[in-house]
């Protein structure tokens, strides 16, 4: 706005327009261009299609020209997006990487099994034998894992440890071993080797490269050592290594040149940009296993599983037994209650097992053997079963016998039968008896008729056929009771005697018994002493022996004698005694001699008819003195018969 | 965790061993056992800026001056120390011939000069303006003693620090 005048305003606006003509024409399709660049440049659409349009071209020239720039530039914002999503939606991610991650995570799985049966075979394998004992001892001792000592002793050889070197500066590239736990400084390792390495070189043939330490023998390890231009590689091998090893260690070396140059090459002790090398370095560490010679015969194996066979045998036989213990005792019990069923008398009407024991519920009959008693017999015990029992009356043979028998009271010589529903009564028994067993027995369940003829009233016919045998005198009676017959009542003596020693041989007869009857003799004896002793023979003064009384004794002596007979007869001693009587006038000693001169004079007359006597005996009796009275009736003689009671 | 080669360079008996000893296992021996060929101990360190080092130091048999020095030994070593014994004056002489012999073979990598021996300081005969000439051109330059331990830690971080910040 640096004008100085004012122009006039049409000479202005022709200016004005002329200019704009001019710029139109001179710069015009730039304006147009510079305008619409201006327009796209401030219209965020059309920029971001242009940046699209350019993207990846720009990103693929970013990364051909410096790889690592454009990755380190991309890592956060991508792993920030990354972390955020998977944050956000984990199940998404679950699922892409379902695909992947299962196979991978069944496959180590499948590996670890697999080592663990290879680690368990092996134990086994070594465990029984005697080297295996010996071998317990060294891992104990040195402190290694047994399962480390067996891959030891049975490994032809492994590669235990593998060491990438940098060849000038002796720095550890990457260390890889069987053993992580490995604790010891790989780096000092590594420059060591290396200077030995170079020093042996140095020593032996300064000059030429070929020259280069190979292989290292340390104990029972072996170090190879595997040459490249940048780094060279050391093994730590266990056992004799086949040649074949080195040509697959040198494989590895190569291909960890071919593939890691760029990194072998800038490698300045930077040990976390080395990771890459490790898978490679892996199939370093190689091992072979030693054939067992001739394969020998698994007898560990073989015990074992013997072992496990045997206890497998022992449990089965043992579930076996059990099982047949509880069968057998489920089938005792099942028996049991079966012979309940079928028992007489017993009426089941419901049984629940329950295990080993038995609820049974029913009827019985109280005549015949309750259940709790068949299930003892059953073998069963008393805690194994429960019973629920009322009492019926059952129409069973068995029952209905036991009820007649009952209700009938038999005697014992009548014998009960049943024979389809009708009581068979068989034996001896009274008349009585049968008749009212024939009333009775048909009211007992299970019984519709009696059978009464095979009875015999026994006794009856007996009594018959003894009366008959014996003919008893009048005053005897006889009683037969069940075969025995007794007699009664009174029978001469002869009868009775001739009853003794002659059973009559009558059929059913037991015995004959006669103690109860008397001998009709006994009743004349005890009349005739009766008759004796109130006998007397008067004296009418003096001793002499009138007629009427000499007829008097002769008649007593007759009975005495008769008397001594059926005393004799009966087994009996009688003896008489004669008493002569005075009366008390006179002296005392006059008076004696007047008594024993009377009963003298009997005596004598009863001696005179000679008929048998027993002893007799005199005796005197007098009335005390002082009696001046004269008493005829005192004048006399008296008998006194004795020894008839003595038995 | 980074690696470095550090090389111990020096003469005989100047006590390059014992520096090693001392800065490792914080021990001294006063017996001389002469080194053969090579030995090698390593250490971590934390630098006082905070970077974690793990150092490989190779301690290379004594040299004359008139000896090669070995150049497998010294090959890619990340740096060096160069040790010289105080009271003996033509150690320094070695010292600094060595230092161009080595120059050569791992080019100009980080280094430091040590005046070893320092708890002997009044037998000295080392020529003491020519230390301070050397110290006026830059060269890195310290004092120690494997006996006492003086200088030692800090002669090691100051080279660690060097490595660290060239890489
Ligand atoms: N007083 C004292 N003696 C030291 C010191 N450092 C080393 N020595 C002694 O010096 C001797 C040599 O030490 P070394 O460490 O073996 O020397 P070196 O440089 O390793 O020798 P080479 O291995 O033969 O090259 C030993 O007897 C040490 O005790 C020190 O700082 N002070
Ligand atoms: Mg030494």
């Amino acid at each position: 706005m640096s004008v100085n005048k004012q122009p006039p305003v049409a000479a202005a606006n022709d200016e004005r327009s002329a200019l704009a003509d001019l710029k139109a024409l001179l710069v015009g399709p730039e304006q147009a261009a510079i305008a619409q660049l201006r327009q796209e440049s401030d219209d965020h659409e059309i920029q971001a299609q242009r940046i699209a349009e350019h993207l990846p071209n720009a990103l693929r020239g970013a990364y051909e020209r410096s790889s690592s720039d454009l990755t380190d530039a991309l890592e956060p914002p991508v792993s920030a997006c990354l972390e955020d999503a998977v944050q956000r939606r984990p199940g998404f991610f679950a699922d892409i990487l379902y695909p992947v991650m299962g196979p991978a995570i069944r496959r180590s799985i499948t590996q670890a099994m697999k080592s663990l049966v290879q680690q368990i075979n092996e134990t086994l394998e070594h465990s029984l034998t005697i080297k295996g004992i010996s071998w317990r001892i060294e891992a104990a001792r040195s402190g290694v894992p047994f399962g480390e000592v067996v891959l030891r002793h049975t490994l032809r050889y492994r590669v235990e440890e593998a060491f990438l070197i940098q060849n000038g500066s002796g720095l550890l590239i990457r260390h890889v071993g069987q053993r992580s736990e490995h604790a010891r400084d790989a780096d000092a390792v590594s420059a060591m080797l290396t200077a030995i390495r170079d020093f042996t070189r140095d020593t032996m043939e300064p000059d030429s490269e070929d020259t280069r330490l190979e292989s290292v023998d340390v104990g029972d390890h072996t170090l190879w050592l595997v040459h490249g231009p940048d780094a060279y590689l050391a093994c730590a091998i266990r056992g004799i290594p086949p040649l074949g090893l080195r040509n697959a260690l040198n494989d590895v070396l190569e291909e960890i040149h071919h593939r890691h140059t760029f990194l072998l090459e800038q490698f300045t002790g930077n040990a976390t940009t080395t990771a890459p090398l490790v898978p490679l370095l892996d199939r370093c560490l190689q091992s072979e296993r030693e054939q067992a010679a001739g394969r020998r015969f698994p007898w560990p194996l073989l015990i074992v599983s013997l072992l496990l066979i045997g206890a497998l045998g022992w449990w089965l036989i043992t579930a076996w037994q059990d099982s047949s213990r509880a069968q057998i005792e489920q089938q005792r019990l099942q028996q049991a209650v079966d012979g309940l069923k079928r028992a007489p008398g017993i009426l089941v009407t419901d049984v629940v097992y329950d295990g080993e024991r038995v609820r049974v519920a029913g009827l019985n009959d109280p005549l015949l053997p309750p259940p709790a008693k068949l299930l003892d017999t059953a073998g069963l015990a008393a805690d194994r079963y429960t019973l629920t029992f009322r009492p019926f009356e059952s129409d069973e043979p068995d029952a209905a016998l036991a009820r007649a028998r009952q209700r009938l009271a038999p005697p014992d010589s009548v014998a009960l039968r049943l024979d389809d529903r009708r009581l068979i009564i068989s034996g001896n028994a009274a008349d009585a008896w049968r008749q009212r067993a024939e009333l009775l027995a048909p009211t007992v369940p299970g019984i519709d008729s009696v059978d009464t003829q095979a009875l015999d009233d026994i006794d009856a016919r007996l009594l018959r056929e003894l009366r008959a045998a014996l003919l008893p005198p009048d005053g005897v009676t006889i009683r037969v009771q069940d075969g025995h017959a007794t007699l009664g009542g009174r029978a001469p003596l002869a009868w009775i005697n001739a009853l003794d020693g002659s059973l009559p041989a009558l059929d059913g007869l037991q015995s004959l018994q006669h103690v109860q009857l008397t001998p009709l003799e006994d009743g004349r004896l005890s009349q005739l002493v009766a008759l004796i002793n109130a006998a007397e023979v008067p004296f009418v003064d003096g001793i002499v022996l009138g007629d009427a009384q000499a007829a008097q004794v002769d008649r007593i002596g007759a009975m005495i004698a008769e008397a001594h007979q059926h005393a004799t007869d009966l087994g009996r001693t009688m003896r008489v005694q004669i008493i002569g009587r005075t009366d008390g006038i006179g002296s005392v000693e006059q008076n004696h001699f007047v008594a024993s001169q009377r009963a003298e004079r009997v005596a004598e007359r009863l001696r005179i008819n000679a008929l048998p006597m027993p002893k007799l005996e005199l005796r005197s009796v007098t009335q005390p003195p002082g009696i001046s009275q004269p008493d005829v009736s005192l004048r006399r003689v008296e008998f006194r018969v004795n020894g008839i009671d003595d038995r | 965790m980074k690696i470095r080669k550090i090389c111990m360079i020096g003469d005989f008996a100047v006590g390059k061993t014992s520096l090693v000893s001392r800065f490792v296992h914080q021990s001294f021996g006063d017996e001389y056992l002469t080194t053969v060929g090579v030995k090698i101990d390593t250490r971590e360190i934390r630098l006082p800026s905070g970077d974690e080092l793990k150092l490989v130091l190779w301690d290379i048999a004594g040299k004359s001056a008139f000896a090669r020095v070995d150049s497998n030994y010294l090959r890619d070593a990340a740096g060096y120390l160069l040790v010289a014994d105080g009271t003996r004056g033509a150690t320094l002489d070695n010292a600094l011939t060595l230092h161009a012999n080595v120059r050569e073979l791992v080019g100009e990598v980080p280094f430091c000069l040590l005046i070893n021996k320092a708890d002997l300081q009044p037998q000295w005969s080392v020529d003491r303006q020519r230390l301070d000439a050397l110290r006026a051109q830059g060269w890195p330059l310290g004092e120690t003693s494997a006996l006492d331990g003086s200088g030692v830690e800090a002669a090691f971080a100051r080279l660690g620090e060097q490595l660290v910040h060239r890489a």
